[in-house]
Parts: C-alpha cells; structure tokens; sequence
C-alpha cells in the first residue's frame, strides 16, 4: 500500500463520515420536527377518534344486534334494518321530517338572500342593519321556541293577536291540537331564524363581486333587477348551494324546536326523525333499533354532504 | 344595546378613500322594518319577562302594564334551581370553550408549521369529525359514556361539546398560523425557542384573534346546546338552562308559569346578544372561516 493510496483512503473516509454525519444530523432535526408536529395534534386526535370514528364502527356493530339499553344483547344481522319500516313512528317521521324541510328551505333561502342584498353594501346603517337582522340566529334556536310558545297562547300571544288584528283569524288559535298547525307554527319560527345565517353565507360572495362589472353593466343600460339576476346570482351560486346544503341538513337534524313547542303531538305526528331516535333508544330502551336509525341518517347526511364538497371542490 | 351595535358597526367599516354613499331615505325605512320585524319579538320577550305571570298569558289590556316588576327574575333563582341551571350552563359552556380552543390552538399550530407523516390522514379525520352529525351518534356515545361513567356528568358533556366543536376549532387556528410569515416565527427558533416557546412569545399575539373566534363561537355552541344535555345529564341538579326551561314547560314543577318561563328565556338571551355585539368581528371571521369546511 502506498502512502498516496492510504492518504487517498483516509481522505475518502473523511468525506464519508462528513456527509454521513450531516445527513444523520439533517435527518434527526426533520424527525423533531415531524415527532413535534404529531404530538401537538394528538390531544385533539384523541378525543375525536374516541368520540367520533369509533364511535361510527360502534354505531355498525350495535346497529347489527338487538340491543336493550338494559338486558342481554343478541346478534341479530341485519334484522334492525329490514324492520325499520315496522317501527310505528320512524317512517311518519322521515317523511314528517322531509315535508317540513322542504317547506322551510326555499323560503329561508330567498329571505336570506334578500337580507344578504339588502345589507351587502358599505352604505352607512347597513352594518349596523346586518347586526340587528343576525340577532335571533346568535340567542339560538332553544331560547327562541321558548319565548314562541308565549307568543303562541290563543287570546294573549302576539302571533295570534296580530292575526286577529289583520283580520285571518279570530286569534283564539290552538296551534298545536292539529299536525297542521303545528308543522306551520314551528316554519314561521325556523324561517324567521333561519334567514340570518343563509344571510351571513351569501354576504361573503356578493362583497366579493368586483364593482367594476356592476358599472359596467349599469353603463349598458341593465337596471338594477336584471344586474341582480344576470351578475350576482350566477357568481354567488357556489355559496347558494353551500348555505343550501347546510339549511337542509340542518332542518333534517331538526329536535329542540320540536320538542320544545310540540313534543311530537298530536298524536306523534308532528315527531322528527332526531326525536324518534331519541325516543326508540332511551324510551322505548331499543339501542340496537335507534342505532340503526342513525346509522340512516349518518348515509343520507354523508350522501348530502360529498354534494357540498363537490360544490365547494368547483372553486379551486 | 344598540350604542353597542353602533359602535361595532363603526369600527368594522372598512377603509374607503371615499365616504361610503348616504343612504337614501327607502333604504333606512325598509331597514328598520325587517329590523323590527328580527328584533321586536326579542323586546318583547324582555317586556313580558317584567309582567305578572298572569299578565303574560292574558289577553291585552290597559291594565297590562300595571305591577310591572323584576318579580318574576328574582322568583326564578328563589323558586327553582334556576342558579344550579346557570351555573350548569356556565361551567359546561367555559370549560367546552376553553378546551376546545387549547387543543385547536396546538393541533392548528402543528397542522400549519409541520410537515409529518399522518398529517393527511389527520385532517381526513377531522374533516369526517366535522361532517358527521352527532345526532345519529348519541347510542354510541352514550354507552361509551355510561362504560365510564361519563353520563349523567358534566365532564362527559364537556369533552362531548370539546369534541365537536374541535373540527371547526383546528381549521380556524390553521388558518390563523398559517397566515403568520415564517420569517417571523424562524427567528425565535435563531433565539432558541422551543416549538411551544415559539408558539407562545411570537406566535401568540398574532393568534389571538382566531383564539377569540374559536372561544366565542364554541361558547355560544355550548351555551345554546339541547340534544346533548338533554341525552347525556339526567339528573336535575346537573341540567343546564334550555333543558332546565324545558323542565318548566312540561309541568315538572307544577303547572306551568309562563312569567317564569320567560324570565328564564331572556337570562339565557342575555349573555349572547352582550357576547355577540361585543365580539361581532371575531364571529363574522368565524363563520366565513367556518363555511368554507360546512
């Protein structure tokens, strides 16, 4: 060996170990780095995966066994699904609960999109009339049915008193002895409630319509009607559709104000699907039947939902 | 109140070179109609809430607003548990709060800054967190509860309230972090700082803001929250305000007083409306931030 070849050699070595070395150490600091960013995600991963995806396996397996909240469970298959249809109230309150998201989303759609028109300008008193129209969305919907209900006493509440005054009734109405009445009294409530956050959704789109394109259709002599319906509703429809999809989820999740204002009567008929769900799992202790019933409802909200993403996925 | 508003309003108008367009006189008169019509019935609310229990459920007349009197708020703290249901209400909704803004703080901050493996499989399942309704997760979660003893406790209903609002929460703290210059935060690493040291003297005054959102929207969440409570506290001592009204309602003290009832309704209106025109700003960036994921 040759003393060239050996400095040759331990020269090589050094450059060897000197990149090993900076690798190893580059290496260490993105392991920190990445060890650092997972344990500051994990106190929220924890409980979200113990409250919310296993929970959904759970739902799977109770859904599959008949399940009494008090006694001994039993492996029954699919058994809970194919007698859905027996329960006495789930299928009236599906289709209840349907009937009534179909009344109410059109109409919070069209008073929020009005108010989100009305309000969406820097005109002075607009901001402050923005404030006052999202009011009774902030008190939420419990505090809301509560203080409905005085309203709603045949002879003193006001809701009967101005339709005396008007002339449509004789203000002497009992809302809630008829399905009808009833389901009619809670859409009043949820469209009056409903429209601030339809108008909080849609606000962000319009404000975000460049002005020029306003000017320049003014320019060609387009009025303000036809500004409305040839600009800004095409350029706000991907956030029509999102304030859609949440309206209707949320008025198929429908639960306080109906328990509060009706308690499913007369007769169970005016009983929301949330509410029969309740009911079969901790009235009627049939946990494996109830859970069936959400496991429905998860499907048809995650169905509603990828509509959303696909709306929202449009944008990019 | 509405000094409060007008306040609000003045100081989020946006800078604009020219003065913003007056108003014209059909824009003011159509405002404060639909203003009415949004507001009044929760003035009123406040008005039957000093009538006589009687009064509330009479039909209207001259002697309607005699003996108006704060009878009926000092009744329900002397006659009910009302205390016991606000200050149920109080701890359920400050301790969501709290947590829920803790761990969105630190799991928006990871989420923002790190690159790790998992990461993509972590927002998956957030995002599945925050589309799932917990409506059809109650059995479920309530035998997970009950094998723990976390039903009839507050504590349960506090981490199931941290839960769900922490999907929204880690999307708004992301947002925020991620809007920080990097510049910014390397050099406290130069300084020496910690990931968490890092967090907490430079990163904190620019987060502040999505903390106040995160804070304000899961608190009035959880303030304003029935199914849960209603399904996971059983026991009356335990209950917070709007299952606790709900009590009133259906007779379990007897026959229904309505004075009570809507005395009850407004204490629980209060907090919000004082909340939400105080912190208006925080709560407009929240929904926008919270739209975006649904």
């Amino acid at each position: 060996m040759s003393t060239s070849a050996v400095r040759d050699m331990s020269a090589r070595t050094t450059a060897g170990s000197t990149r090993a070395g900076k690798r190893s150490r580059s290496t260490s600091l993105a392991r920190r780095g990445a060890r650092t960013g997972f344990l500051l995600t994990l106190p929220a991963l924890v409980p979200v995966l113990a409250l919310v995806i296993f929970p959904i396996l759970f739902a799977i397996y109770i859904s599959l066994n008949n399940w009494p909240l008090f006694g001994d469970i039993a492996f029954n298959g699919i058994d809970n699904y194919l007698h859905l249809g027996d329960d006495p109230l789930f299928l009236p309150a599906v289709a209840f609960t349907l009937v009534y998201t179909a009344i109410v989303t059109v109409p919070i759609l069209v008073i929020g999109y009005a108010m989100a028109a009305f309000v969406r300008s820097n005109r002075r008193g607009a901001i402050v009339f923005r404030t006052l129209f999202f009011l009774p969305t902030v008190v939420g919907l419990s505090t809301l049915s509560f203080m409905y209900l005085i309203e709603l006493q045949p002879d003193s509440g006001a809701a009967n008193l101005i339709l005396k005054w008007v002339g449509v009734t004789d203000g002497e109405t009992p809302w809630f002895i008829h399905q009808g009445t009833a389901l009619g009294a809670v859409c009043v409530l949820v469209i009056w409630f409903g429209g601030g956050i339809t108008m909080m959704l849609l606000l962000g789109g319009m404000q975000a319509v460049p002005a020029e394109l306003y000017e320049a259709a003014e320019i060609d002599g387009a009025n303000r009607w036809q500004r409305e319906i040839r600009i800004t509703l095409p350029l706000v429809r991907r956030n029509i559709a999102m304030s859609l999809v949440l309206s209707i989820i949320g008025s198929f999740l429908a639960f306080q104000q109906f328990v509060i204002l009706t308690n499913g009567n007369p007769g169970g008929s005016t009983t929301t699907v949330v509410m029969r769900i309740y009911q079969k799992a901790f009235v009627d202790q049939q946990l494996g039947a109830a859970t069936a019933m959400g496991v429905v409802v998860m499907v048809a909200i995650a169905a509603l939902t990828s509509i959303q993403l696909f709306a929202l996925r449009e944008r990019e | 109140m509405s000094q409060l508003a007008s306040r609000v309003a003045i100081d989020s108008e946006p800078d604009h070179a020219s003065a913003p367009p007056k108003p014209t006189a059909t824009f003011i008169i159509l405002g404060v109609v639909f203003s009415l019509i949004f507001v009044a019935p929760l003035l009123l609310a406040v008005f039957r809430s000093l009538q006589e229990s009687t009064q509330v459920i009479s039909v209207p007349s001259a002697h309607s607003i005699d003996n108006l009197s704060l009878n009926n708020y000092v009744q329900i703290f002397v006659q009910l548990p009302f205390l016991q249901f606000l200050a149920n209400s109080l701890i359920v909704s400050v301790g969501g709060a709290l947590g829920t803004a803790l761990l969105a703080t630190l799991a928006g901050y990871g989420l923002a800054r790190f690159t790790f493996r998992g990461r993509g499989i972590i927002f998956g399942i957030l995002l599945v967190a925050l589309m799932v309704p917990f409506q059809a997760l109650l059995t479920p979660i309530y035998l997970e509860f009950n094998a723990v003893g976390l039903t009839d406790n507050q504590l349960g209903l506090i981490l199931f309230y941290i839960t769900f609002n922490l999907p929204f929460g880690v999307f708004v703290m992301r947002n925020t972090f991620a809007a920080v210059p990097k510049e910014i935060e390397e050099a406290a690493y130069v300084d020496g700082d910690s990931a968490l040291g890092a967090m907490w003297h430079v990163m904190r005054p620019m987060a502040l803001p999505g903390i106040a959102t995160t804070l304000l929207f899961t608190f009035l969440a959880c303030w304003t929250e029935f199914l849960g409570a209603f399904t996971f506290l059983t026991s009356e001592d335990k209950q917070t305000l709007p299952v606790g009204l709900l009590n009133l309602v259906q007779g379990s003290y007897g026959q229904i007083n309505f004075g009570y009832l809507i005395a009850g309704s407004v204490v629980s209106m209060v907090p919000c409306l004082l909340l939400y025109l105080a912190l208006q700003r925080y709560y407009v960036q929240g929904l926008a931030a919270g739209s975006l994921k649904g």
